[in-house]
């Protein structure tokens, strides 16, 4: 098909209406900058020339088809296929931003139903439409906090994912907001012992933990009231399914990334992060919100509103610059979510947690392998292995299997670490590759030297 | 009326479309009591009602493949459909974004 499709027929019609020429008369560029000549392209392909063209690429990602424990934040789960069935609908790929609410009716109340979802999961009182994904949210989170308090640090754990705390960083130096880090347990969570001590400073805005953290462990901060806000990190929501509301150990906003609902991995994206809250940060809460109300004749009716928190507002009074959502990412996790339903997501879960019990297990008896930290994980916990990690994955990939991501990446002092995880589609002969592979390959590598075992 | 019953306000305990294995056992199988929620309070729907819920909403929604929309730039234009079944590619759709570089020639080659 072609992106412009007016014949001559067409054009000639249109000069006629608006009593032009030619198209040369309505395009008033100066000399001196028209483009003179065509610019390097190639020409185009036919449809199908480019159906055959991107099967071929997509031919040459090898990855999909090895055994794989790649989780750190984006995870491979079940989508079933009644959400592509609902959401590829031209209705909902092709609407616009629901500005006008009497024929968006539809999108906003799954938008609505969308925030109440998140609102469910996180405990919390209410989500906004969506923001980009987990690092984006955070980032977002981290400036509520900061014009909420007037405060310009933050502590944040290490334990958080290395990619959502590069881009808060990005912000906060921006922002003049300074950062500092709280290090990890040997139990993998985050290290609180000198919290109170460092709160009664009173310069932070909010104490930042991920629970389940990059490491796979149950992360969370104390339930009594610190003096700074709490922000609760989730990249893996599933876990929400089973754990303990962040809201019940005081979280004022929680914020994650909803890709495991039914969103595809896409080599990174589109994803979908969200953001919620206590309703005391209502009026600081960025992005969109869409609110229930009535219309003019008592009914029941949707709609986008505080919308002067960041849209229809002065640049410098706005409490953020996003003015967009993940609407159609968002729509597929609510899809997703309606279809698993509570006993659905449950079964998941426990199917991760089994799963994941299994890929531990397992690895744990390879002699040389163990578990780097002890404290109670989700579908992802750290292996520690005798040799550099990076050896270990390469001599491992060689057997078609990606055994995880290696946390040298990230933290130096973990370069014997890798972060494997397992969810629902993982198979007992993933998990038996993985572990005859260990059992292989270890003896044939360069042992490292470590201190103490799990 | 256009508003329907929220997802919320529909379903059943017993609903459950079981896609995937059912489990038995609780949580606290595999995690300390302490660190698990009480109750889960979303509604199991079968496929048919989540079908129906959805498709309502589509009959409530303008979007450009019905008519002229004269708002929003993006549409101004028409995406072909070949761009979608390109992106749903499994080998494009199922790529982890950790996935070694040599295991991701496409994506790769697709963004160079």
């Amino acid at each position: 098909m072609t992106y412009t499709p007016h014949t001559a027929a067409d054009i000639k019609a249109m000069l006629e209406a608006v009593g032009a020429k030619d198209l040369a008369e309505l395009v008033q560029v100066p000399d001196d900058v028209k483009l003179r000549t065509p610019l390097e392209l190639p020409a185009p392909l036919s449809e199908s020339e480019i159906a055959e063209k991107f099967t071929a690429l997509a031919a040459r990602n090898e990855a999909p088809s090895y055994a794989s424990f790649l989780g750190a934040g984006v995870y491979r789960h079940y989508v079933p296929p009644v959400i592509a069935a609902l959401a590829m609908r031209g209705e909902f790929l092709t609407s616009y931003t629901p500005y006008q609410a009497e024929v968006s009716q539809g999108y906003l109340q799954a938008i609505y139903e969308w925030q109440t979802y998140i609102c469910l999961l996180t405990g919390m009182d209410l989500a906004n439409a969506s923001v980009y994904d987990g690092a984006t949210a955070l980032a977002e989170g981290a400036i509520m906090v900061v014009n909420a308090t007037g405060r310009h640090a933050l502590l944040v754990s290490k334990a958080v994912h290395p990619n959502y705390r590069a881009v808060l960083k990005t912000y906060a130096d921006g922002l003049e907001v300074e950062i500092e880090e709280l290090d990890y347990l040997p139990t993998g969570s985050t290290d609180l012992a000198n919290l109170k001590e460092k709160l009664t400073s009173r310069k932070y805005a909010a104490v930042i933990v991920q629970s389940p953290n990059f490491f796979g462990a149950i992360d969370t901060l104390p339930k009594d009231d610190l003096d700074a806000l709490k922000i609760c990190v989730v990249a893996e929501p599933l876990s929400l399914a089973v754990l303990a509301t962040p809201r019940s150990w005081g979280a004022d906003i929680c914020v994650g990334e909803a890709q495991s609902f039914g969103v595809a991995q896409a080599y990174g994206g589109p994803h979908v992060g969200f953001i919620a809250c206590t309703k005391h940060r209502m009026r600081g809460i960025p992005g969109r919100l869409v609110g229930r109300t009535v219309d003019t004749e008592g009914r029941t009716a949707y709609v986008l509103t505080l919308q002067a928190r960041e849209q229809h507002i002065r640049r410098e009074r706005a409490t953020s610059n996003i003015c967009t959502n993940q609407a159609h990412c968002a729509l597929i996790a609510t899809i997703y979510l309606a279809a698993m339903g509570a006993t659905g997501l449950r079964d998941c879960a426990l199917e991760n947690l089994s799963r994941a019990r299994e890929t531990r297990n397992g690895v744990c008896s390879v002699p040389g392998v163990s578990a780097r930290f002890t404290g109670a994980t989700f579908n992802e916990f750290v292996m520690r292995v005798p040799s550099r990690a990076a050896d270990v994955l390469a001599a491992l990939r060689r057997r078609r299997v990606l055994a995880g991501v290696d946390l040298g990446r990230f933290y130096p002092e973990l370069d014997d670490c890798i972060l494997t995880t397992a969810t629902e589609l993982t198979t007992q002969s993933d998990i038996d590759a993985l572990t005859d592979g260990l059992r292989t390959v270890l003896p044939t590598l360069q042992r490292k030297e470590f201190a103490g075992v799990c | 009326m256009l508003a329907s019953p929220l997802i919320f306000e529909q379903g059943q305990a017993g609903r459950a479309n079981h896609y995937l294995p059912h489990h038995a056992e609780s949580a606290d199988a595999y995690l300390p009591q302490e660190l698990l929620r009480e109750d889960l309070p979303l509604p199991d729907n079968t496929e048919l009602d989540v079908v129906r819920h959805f498709m309502w909403f589509l009959y409530c929604t303008f979007g450009i493949d019905i008519g002229f929309y004269p708002l929003g730039s993006c549409t101004m234009k028409y995406n072909p459909r070949i761009n979608d079944a390109v992106a749903n590619l499994p080998g494009l759709r199922d790529l982890h974004p950790f996935a070694p570089d040599e295991l991701a020639q496409g994506a790769l080659a697709v963004m160079w």
